[in-house]
C-alpha cells in the first residue's frame, strides 16, 4: 500500500470510536416508529429532538437568542438547572444506570488511562448494585458488586467511597444548603459539585441545587472551546481557585451537563493511587433492575 | 433479493418499521465510525441518527439496481456531513492541537514512536483540512471505508472518472504534505 493511504488509514484507526453508542439504536428505532405514526410532525424534528423524545425525557429548549450569544456562567447554569428540574425523581427500589468514560491519572500513566464504566446503583440502598468496567476501546470487562446500604452507608462505583443511604445520599436539596456543602467539601468547589452531581443523579432536586449553588459562587468563567473525555465539544464552566483548574462541561446546544475535566491535577500521587482527571457522562437512566439500561 | 439484502423489502418495511432495525444493525457501526472520524463524538451521533431517519423516509426511493445499501447510506451520510463542515473543521483543528502536544515520559521507543506518529499526523490532518469537500469525501471513503471506485461513484452520484480524478488530486496533495511525491504520477 502507498505511504499516503497507509498514513491515512493509521490516522483513521486512531480516530475510530471505541464503540457505537447504544443510545443511537434506541434513538433511530424510536424515530422510525414515530415517523410511521405521524410522519410529518416527527420528520421535521431535528435529530436532537428525536433523541430526547426517545428517551422520554422532558427537554428544555435553549432559547435561540441565548444560543446566539456568548454564553455566561449564569446563563449556562440556569439552563442546566431548568433541564433537570423537569425530570422525574427515581422511586424507591429503582436503580440509577450511568454509562461514563472516566480517565484516571496514575504514576504509571501520567497522560491518563481511559475506562468505559457502566454502573447500576440502588437509589435507596435496598439492593446491591453492579459496576462493569473495561479499558476504553477494549472488551476486557470486569465486574464488581457495589454493596447496598450497610450500617447507614452505601458504596459507590469509586472504591472506598461511601455515601449516606437515602434518596438524596445525604446531600442538600436546596441551594443554600448545597452552597454550604460545596464550600465545606474537600478540594475544589467544582470538583465537589461534580461529585454531588454524580452521587445525586437519582434526585433532580439535588442536581438543580448544585447548579443553583454554583451560580451564586464568584469567580466563575466560561470557556467555549472545551471538549470532554469523549471528544464532545461544549462550553466549560471554569473556576481557577487555589491555582488549580476544574471544569464542568455542558453541551454547546442544550447546556446539558456532560461531565468534568481537571486538566492539571498536580502531582500524580504515590504508586497504586489514581486521580480522576476527566469524566464524560454518556447516558443516565432510572431503571428497575441491574442490567437494564432504559 | 437486493431489497432483502438491503433490509428494504418495500411494503413490508413501510408497514413494519421494526424491519428497519435489520438495516441499522448491519450498517450502523460503519456509518458511526466514519462520522466519528470526520466530525468527532459530539456531532457523530446526531448525523448518523439523521442519516438513518432520512434513509427511512426515502426507503421507497431506494433503487435495488444500485446493489447493497452501503453506498446509498454513505451517500446520505456524506450529504449530512456536508452540513457540519464547521464541526469537521473544528475537529481537525483539535486534532492539530493534539498532534502538537509533546510526548510524555516513557520508554525511549514509545516516546520516539509518538514523536514520529505526531510528525506524520500533523501535516496529514492539516492537508485533510485544506482539501476541497468533494476531494476529501472521495479520499476518505476510499481510505477509511475501503470503498471501491464504483462504490464511491454510487454513493456520491458522480461518474467513476470523476472519482479517479478527485482521488488522484487529493492523494497528490496529501503526499506533498507528507513530503513525498505524487503517488500516481498523473498530473
Amino acid at each position: 500500500m502507498d505511504d499516503d493511504l497507509r498514513a491515512l488509514r493509521e490516522l483513521g484507526e486512531r480516530l475510530a470510536p471505541p464503540a457505537t453508542p447504544e443510545s443511537l439504536r434506541r434513538r433511530v428505532l424510536a424515530g422510525t416508529r414515530a415517523a410511521t405514526a405521524a410522519p410529518r410532525r416527527w420528520w421535521r424534528m431535528p435529530a436532537a429532538g428525536l433523541a430526547a423524545a426517545a428517551a422520554v425525557a422532558v427537554t428544555v429548549a435553549v432559547p435561540v437568542a441565548l444560543r446566539d450569544r456568548t454564553p455566561t456562567p449564569t446563563g449556562v447554569l440556569e439552563q442546566a438547572a431548568q433541564r433537570v428540574a423537569v425530570t422525574a425523581p427515581a422511586a424507591p427500589g429503582q436503580f440509577v444506570y450511568t454509562e461514563s468514560v472516566l480517565v484516571y491519572r496514575t504514576p504509571a500513566a501520567p497522560a491518563g488511562e481511559s475506562f468505559l464504566v457502566r454502573e447500576w446503583r440502588s437509589v435507596d440502598g435496598t439492593a446491591d448494585g453492579l459496576v462493569r468496567e473495561t479499558p476504553s476501546g477494549r472488551t476486557d470487562w470486569r465486574e464488581r458488586v457495589i454493596p447496598g446500604c450497610r450500617d447507614g452507608r452505601q458504596a459507590t462505583a469509586v472504591p472506598d467511597w461511601f455515601v449516606p443511604c437515602g434518596p438524596v445520599a445525604g446531600l442538600p436539596a436546596d441551594p443554600d444548603g448545597m452552597l454550604r456543602h460545596l464550600r465545606g467539601a474537600d478540594g475544589h468547589v467544582l470538583e465537589a459539585a461534580a461529585r454531588a452531581l454524580y452521587v445525586g443523579q437519582q434526585s433532580p432536586a439535588v442536581q438543580k441545587a448544585v447548579f443553583d449553588a454554583v451560580m451564586r459562587m464568584p469567580g466563575m468563567a466560561i470557556r467555549v472551546d472545551a471538549a470532554d473525555a469523549e471528544g464532545r465539544w461544549g462550553v466549560a464552566l471554569v473556576n481557577r481557585a487555589g491555582g488549580s483548574d476544574v471544569e464542568l462541561l455542558f453541551a454547546a446546544d442544550t447546556y446539558a451537563y456532560l461531565g468534568m475535566n481537571r486538566p492539571d491535577p498536580g502531582a500524580a500521587g504515590p504508586a497504586g493511587s489514581r486521580i480522576l482527571v476527566r469524566q464524560a457522562v454518556r447516558h443516565v437512566a432510572v431503571v428497575n433492575s441491574v442490567g437494564s439500561v432504559e | 433479493m437486493i431489497r432483502e439484502a438491503a433490509g428494504l423489502d418495500g411494503e413490508a418495511t413501510c408497514a413494519d418499521p421494526d424491519r428497519f432495525a435489520d438495516l441499522y444493525d448491519r450498517y450502523a457501526a460503519q456509518l458511526y465510525r466514519y462520522a466519528y472520524q470526520r466530525v468527532g463524538a459530539a456531532t457523530a451521533e446526531d448525523v448518523v441518527a439523521d442519516t438513518f431517519l432520512a434513509a427511512f423516509a426515502q426507503r421507497d426511493a431506494f433503487d435495488p439496481a444500485r446493489g447493497d445499501a452501503r453506498p446509498w447510506l454513505f451517500g446520505i451520510l456524506t450529504r449530512k456531513l456536508a452540513r457540519h463542515f464547521r464541526a469537521e473543521k473544528t475537529h481537525y483543528q483539535a486534532l492539530l492541537r493534539a498532534a502538537g502536544e509533546p510526548a510524555v515520559d516513557g520508554p525511549a521507543e514509545r516516546v520516539a514512536a509518538r514523536v514520529s506518529a505526531g510528525a506524520v499526523r500533523r501535516p496529514l490532518v492539516a492537508a485533510l483540512g485544506r482539501l476541497s469537500a468533494g476531494d476529501r469525501d472521495v479520499l476518505l471513503l476510499v481510505a477509511w471505508c475501503d470503498f471501491s471506485y464504483e462504490e464511491v461513484a454510487a454513493a456520491l452520484d458522480i461518474p467513476v472518472g470523476t472519482v479517479r480524478s478527485r482521488l488522484n488530486r487529493a492523494r497528490r496533495k496529501v503526499r506533498a504534505a507528507l513530503g513525498g511525491t505524487d503517488p500516481s504520477g498523473e498530473a
